[in-house]
């Protein structure tokens, strides 16, 4: 069944905004405020966009060159804030929009998370989302006390326990529970909570809207088991498509609706007056050359752990090339360079989205239109291109180019529904 | 230092989140200088996520987080409560209670929490072990880290954010924080005190809970104790002193650790005055005032005679208390031998 309509959220890193380009406004620290965010976060509920997702990490990434310094000239991943306190904020300045907050079952403890999602829940009314990530940096590990992170796998067996762990102390887990302050306890095989003083009950119920992003076996296993809102970028409308085939098989084999989950596509539009403004833009944006090619270079680095400052960009990695990181990553480099180069397998894609949205807001919501209807639904997660990109003249040719087209067509909504997040994320 | 009444600081009761959001905002309306939120449990809201709310709502007030230090390793504490100072533009604080026990969790990776052993003498080392290493963290970013060099494509200068490799008895952390120096240096560090009591932590202000008669000797303890060798380098805290005033009410017969000021609104400011002028006290914190009437009378009836929060500008929280700028630890001394000490990152107009 196609939903009656698309849904519409917006990743967003609380990072600087753009500064090195153009349109970068007068204060390059100014973003530190959040106001900036809060501003955006209006002009997503003026444009009834369904949510705001907030995604979190904490390192300083040294994987490229083994240090900070490249980090900090492409910004991909700090310096950042703390989401919690974003969205502890945007919960006063907007009455509908849902606010997701990405926090992760390897790094927080369960009752602090609980506790923070469940006051960020009673201080919005009900709009709250938990965008569930396991994280996988060993950095971020070292921040809080462990020497790294358990293998993919074991990570999500580890979710498994934390995520009942956190729904026992919201009061919807079972027999552990007791009405009212009386004391609780949650026993797993890796660990156990207690609260002497009882739960704080949710204005959403037993829990809140669950987002994830599954993009392996075992994380579309768990996102299926788990989330209202499954975020995913396969590429291609093919690609779309088995994916979210994937994510429904998985619910009717688990005797659930289909239809109770929602599956969104990252995109980041490029949106010009013309055709040729757009293609022009977005080649200014993408040319592997300069601060976009440095830029990828690092994210590539970040992901994988293997340091591409070692490599020739203008040959093959060296067969014999070795790493610490991801080996199965840096075999794939060398087969994608083998007969070219680095630079030429990095000018191909490497954005992280699922269609290629270069054109005007009419051309752009044809792709989106016929995508989705190919597919079978049910959305898109817009993205600007993470830290150190995002301007308001990008919001506003989105918000107020874009999503006006796809309203005019009937695929987007013009005012939001009665009901908390998670009631209102069931009833697309 | 700009000449400026006592300082005001307002214990608020725990209450549903919307209900504190109300009522921080009316204290920074009355100029009140800190909102201070004990943490009491999962039962009740999160300070520091409420307050983080409040931030955008409020442009003076001080916004003092109570929190546990027991609630979360302090990676997170340091980061939460340090992007609660940028977004309330410098005004953050923590009110640090380590007799406050949220909630527990043991995992098999024993990273949660400092010991089984909950003896005092075990507590004192495990939060002298997290206040370290949550200070290294704060310190991790030098003030003038941030470059935004367009030319040279630089957003952040390396050599000025320093790995923390914190490895204590209790806890351990590498760094550094991923977000920048705040705009007060680091967020106000507050704690509380019985008579005869000592502070928890070296921290910038003292909440005491004493009698009148007591007071006098009682601040000057807590004074004599900070400017004592084993605690060398840090400032000498602002000792508050807690109060229950009661406008044109009969104080109860209940025992409080803490002095009712009970009487006219002038014998209130009166009694006030005099136990700031016998004790040396820097200001009071005003605690146990039921909500309603009775807040709107000190409020309104008290807090302007005392001066409280006249002339309060410039908006950083420490520099408006008058506190010493934090040190940046990091930064290397210079050649002439003078302490260079932390400048705030930013101060925004609203």
């Amino acid at each position: 069944m196609t939903a009656s309509r698309m849904m519409l959220g917006w990743f967003v890193n609380f990072m600087p905004t753009a500064w090195n380009r153009p349109w970068a406004g007068s204060d390059p620290r100014a973003w530190t405020t959040g106001e900036f965010y809060l501003d955006m976060a209006r002009a997503l509920e003026r444009a009834s966009l369904d949510f705001i997702m907030l995604e979190d990490s904490s390192v300083v990434p040294e994987s490229y060159g083994k240090s900070m310094k490249a980090e900090f000239q492409a910004t991909t991943k700090s310096p950042k804030q703390d989401p919690i306190a974003l969205a502890a904020a945007i919960s006063q300045v907007t009455q509908h929009l849902g606010i997701v907050s990405t926090m992760s079952t390897s790094l927080y403890p369960p009752d602090r998370l609980a506790h923070v999602l469940a006051t960020l829940d009673e201080l919005s009314d009900g709009r709250v989302g938990w965008n569930i990530v396991t994280s996988f940096e060993d950095l971020a590990a070292q921040n809080v006390g462990l020497p790294a992170l358990w293998q993919h796998d074991e990570r999500y067996v580890r979710a498994e326990e934390f995520v009942t762990q956190a729904e026992q102390l919201w009061g919807g887990g079972g027999s552990l529970v007791s009405a009212g302050g009386s004391p609780i306890v949650a026993s797993g095989a890796f660990g156990t909570v207690s609260a002497p003083q009882g739960t704080l009950g949710l204005v959403q119920g037993d829990r809140p809207l669950y987002c994830q992003a599954g993009g392996s076996p075992t994380g579309m296993d768990f996102a299926a088991a788990h989330a209202d809102v499954i975020v995913a970028a396969p590429t291609g409308v093919p690609a779309m498509k088995a994916y979210r085939d994937g994510i429904r098989e998985r619910l009717e084999r688990a005797g659930k609706d289909p239809d109770s989950v929602r599956v969104l596509y990252m995109i980041t539009p490029v949106v010009g007056e013309t055709e040729g403004d757009a293609r022009a833009k977005a080649e200014r944006l993408y040319a592997p050359t300069g601060d976009a090619l440095l830029r990828r270079l690092v994210m590539m680095s970040n992901q994988t752990e293997i340091d591409f400052a070692e490599f020739d960009l203008d040959a093959p990695i060296p067969a014999d090339a070795t790493t610490n990181g991801i080996t199965s990553a840096l075999e794939a480099m060398k087969k994608r360079t083998a007969g070219s180069s680095l630079r030429a397998a990095l000018s191909e894609g490497g954005q992280s989205e699922s269609l290629s949205l270069i054109g005007t807001p009419s051309s752009i919501a044809d792709t989106m239109e016929s995508a989705l209807e190919e597919v079978g639904g049910d959305g898109f997660l817009l993205f600007g291109g993470g830290g150190g990109l995002l301007s308001r003249r990008y919001l506003d040719e989105v918000l107020d180019g874009l999503v006006p087209e796809l309203q005019r067509r009937g695929l987007a909504q013009t005012s939001y529904a009665p009901g908390t997040f998670r009631e209102r994320v069931v009833a697309v | 230092m700009t000449p400026r009444g006592p300082v005001v600081g307002w214990a608020v009761a725990a209450e549903t989140s919307a209900l504190l959001v109300s009522e921080v905002r009316a204290l920074d309306a009355a100029r009140v200088d800190l909102a201070i939120v004990p943490v009491t449990g999962l039962g009740a809201a999160d300070p520091a996520v409420v307050l983080a709310a409040v931030a955008p709502l409020t442009s003076h007030i001080g916004l003092v987080a109570g929190q546990s230090p027991w609630q979360q390793p302090p990676f997170l504490a340091a980061r939460g409560l340090a992007t609660l100072d940028a977004v309330s533009r410098g005004r953050a604080g923590w009110f640090v209670q380590p007799e406050v026990t949220v909630s527990t969790v043991t995992d098999d990776s024993g990273r949660w929490f400092p010991s089984p052993d909950d003896s005092p003498e075990v507590r004192a080392a495990a939060l002298a072990d997290l206040y370290a290493a949550t200070l290294a963290l704060w310190d991790s970013w030098e003030p003038d880290a941030i470059v935004a060099d367009v030319p040279a494509g630089q957003y952040v200068d390396d050599e000025k954010v320093h790995v923390v490799d914190h490895v204590g008895p209790y806890y351990s952390t590498r760094g550094p924080l991923n977000l920048p120096r705040t705009p007060q240096g680091r967020p106000l560090v507050v704690s509380a005190v019985p008579t005869g009591g000592t502070p928890p932590v070296a921290g910038d202000v003292v909440v005491l809970s004493t009698s009148v008669a007591e007071a006098p000797a009682e601040v000057a303890r807590i004074r004599a104790a900070a400017a004592s060798p084993d605690t060398s380098g840090a400032a000498a805290p602002l000792v508050l002193l807690a109060v229950r005033p009661l406008v044109d009410a009969a104080a109860d017969d209940r025992t409080r650790p803490y002095p009712t000021l009970a009487g006219s609104a002038a014998q209130v400011v009166a009694d006030v005055l005099a136990l700031l002028e016998t004790s040396g006290a820097d200001g009071i914190v005003v605690v146990d005032v039921p909500k309603g009437a009775p807040t709107g009378a000190v409020l309104h009836g008290v807090l302007p005679e005392l001066g409280a929060g006249h002339g309060a500008d410039p908006r950083i929280l420490r520099t408006r208390l008058g506190l010493a700028p934090v040190p940046s630890v990091n930064t290397p001394v210079p050649a002439d031998g003078t302490t260079p000490v932390g400048t705030p990152v930013l101060e925004v107009a609203p």
